[in-house]
């Protein structure tokens, strides 16, 4: 599906008077733009905060500019602390979830859309059914058979507990995209002699590459912000992610609001980065999961 | 066909159910054998306790309250991310200038973490240098008692909610819409349908299964909500939104009493499987409508 700016209503406008029809128009451009602010201002006053120094931070009336700006608290975030750590932990975590997934799911996909057997149903609804348990509700059960197997605190550990979260969109986004791409390819690969496996490799994974694309940057931002499973079972500093971080600094009193709103800025910055460059199929892929889905 | 052939579509779905079997239904088959259990928190020694856990926590007043949160919480938030998501979605749909920039703005707090979410808000609203306070100051009015007073702050984790969850409730109604054949329009206009009647006959009816879908997904997300909250407002000040999944995550995970928590991550799955039910009944009724 495309984002396109549908035509639907054209024909009601041009029925409508023409000073009414310019007024509508103004009240749904100031509507937007209003909301625009609603949506930017607070993102922009982090970064402004982040910028000031302790004094300034906690200056009232609030500071909107000053000559004082500097990054003096980026530079601090980066010679103290975890930082470092944490950043190699998001980037190391979401990577490794974000391929596994992107394996698993594109197998499944690939199965359900070129094979028939039997089952097949059964597993679309296997799929579907954990939607209707609350992640909350599963946490408990998990936590408690971690601490007995010791896995909590370990980097596998928590990759695992991820891939329940990251698999079904991808499935659904992935089957829909390979029912897309016609058989005829594959067919002639394999009348040349193609092995399944080569043909995984040489002829499907090209062709969907885009699909993978779209919802492996889904995947990545999902875990990169991942903050509740990280919490619980997580502990130790050495296995703190971005979130985490940002987390547990927020509320110490000791840390000034332009450190923390640095590291918010840090933290964010990876993620709104990836949205920017890949939007558009990162709306189309989102659209086309949620409305098949 | 041989037999590898027959064996290769289960050997490749393999993964991906393994996964699924054992981080999502063995948990919830555990999780009610734990709900049946005393558990010692020290030593994790479990001993049969029959319903007592249950009844412990029906006799708890926090549960009745955070029942109540949850409603306001759920029925609150929804309503205002559907309505905006229908103004919005339907101002995009309408051939505006700048719907792509509007879209890639609405969704840059949507790829935010709760915890980015969570320390921005807490930040605008502080009650003694936050900025809202201070740019409201001239109307008479302090926002910052939206997350700071008992008696506002869930309407603070409501705006906060919308403000997160906007862009993902606005693209699925324009898809929506945008799905809507322009042939309906059309052949409506003919027979001399104008504007508001266009509206109220022709698109809402059509639209109502992605509203329905729209609200559901809305209500699931709005009921396991925890971390956002967690962040925002830690269920108080006091315990005025402190909702059943943020008092399960405290009751577990601060105070460590696994009974009582599990036994209420059952009634948290028993809701949220009942409200997925009536979804289905519903939608199963307007398609045999239409």
């Amino acid at each position: 599906m495309q984002i396109t700016e549908s035509r639907n209503h054209a024909a009601v406008k041009v029925s409508k008077g023409g000073g009414k029809n310019v007024r509508v128009k103004t009240a749904k451009q100031v509507f937007m733009i209003l909301l625009t602010i609603f949506m930017v201002f607070p993102l922009y006053w982090s970064l402004i905060t982040a910028l000031k120094s302790r004094e300034l931070v906690n200056t009232y009336p609030p500071v909107f500019f000053s000559r004082e700006f500097s990054l003096e608290n980026f530079s601090y975030i980066f010679n103290n602390g975890n930082t470092m750590i944490m950043l190699r932990n998001s980037f190391l975590f979401s990577t490794v979830a974000t391929l596994l997934s992107i394996i698993l799911a594109g197998l499944a996909a690939y199965t359900l859309s070129r094979f028939q057997f039997r089952g097949k149903n059964l597993f679309n609804i296997l799929i579907l059914c954990p939607m209707l348990i609350p992640g909350i509700t599963n946490m408990i059960p998990l936590y408690s058979a971690y601490s007995k197997i010791g896995w909590l605190n370990t980097p596998w550990g928590l990759i695992l507990l991820y891939l329940p979260g990251l698999l079904p969109l991808p499935i659904t986004i992935l089957r829909n995209y390979m029912s897309s791409i016609p058989l005829a390819l594959e067919e002639a690969a394999m009348i040349d002699g193609c092995s399944r496996g080569k043909l995984l490799v040489k002829v499907v994974l090209p062709l969907l590459s885009p699909g993978i694309l779209a919802v492996g940057l889904i995947n990545f931002i999902s875990v990169w912000n991942e903050f509740l499973i990280t919490l619980i079972f997580t502990t130790q500093e050495n296995m703190k992610t971005m979130t985490l971080g940002l987390y547990s600094i927020m509320s110490m009193v000791s840390v000034h609001k332009g450190v923390i709103n640095a590291t918010a800025i840090v933290s964010l910055v990876p993620v709104v980065l990836l949205f920017l460059v890949f939007r558009k199929r990162f709306i189309n892929s989102m659209l086309d999961g949620a409305v098949k889905g | 066909m041989s037999r590898r052939k027959l064996v290769r579509p289960y050997l490749f779905l393999l993964p991906t159910l393994l996964i699924l079997i054992v981080y999502s239904y063995l948990p919830v088959f555990y999780g009610i054998f734990l709900s049946f259990q005393d558990m010692n928190p020290g030593t994790g020694e479990m001993k049969f306790a029959g319903l007592k856990n249950y009844s412990r926590i029906l006799q708890d007043a926090a549960l009745g309250e955070s029942l109540k949160n949850t409603l306001v919480y759920v029925v609150g938030a929804t309503a205002v991310v559907v309505v905006f998501g229908l103004i919005v979605a339907s101002i995009l749909n309408s051939k505006i200038r700048g719907t792509s920039f509007y879209l890639t703005i609405l969704f840059i707090p949507w790829v935010l973490s709760d915890v980015v979410v969570g320390n921005t808000w807490t930040w605008l609203f502080n009650p003694d240098v936050g900025v809202l306070k201070y740019l409201f100051e001239p109307l008479g009015i302090d926002p910052s008692i939206l997350l700071n007073n008992p008696k506002y702050a869930m309407f603070g984790v409501i705006i906060v909610t919308l403000w997160k969850m906007l862009a993902y409730n606005t693209i699925l109604l324009l898809a929506g819409m945008q799905n809507l054949s322009k042939d309906y329009i059309e052949a409506a206009q003919l027979d001399g349908c104008t504007g508001m009647q266009l509206k109220r006959y022709i698109v809402l009816p059509i639209l109502t299964p992605t509203i329905i879908t729209v609200i559901l997904l809305s209500i699931i997300n709005c009921i396991s909500q925890t971390g956002m909250i967690l962040v925002l407002t830690n269920g108080g000040p006091l315990t005025s939104t402190q909702t059943l999944a943020v008092l399960l995550y405290k009751e577990a995970f601060v105070n460590f009493n696994f009974s009582s928590a599990t036994a209420m991550s059952m009634v948290l799955a028993v809701i949220n499987i009942a409200i997925v039910l009536v979804y289905l009944r519903l939608t199963r009724k307007t398609t045999v409508d239409q």
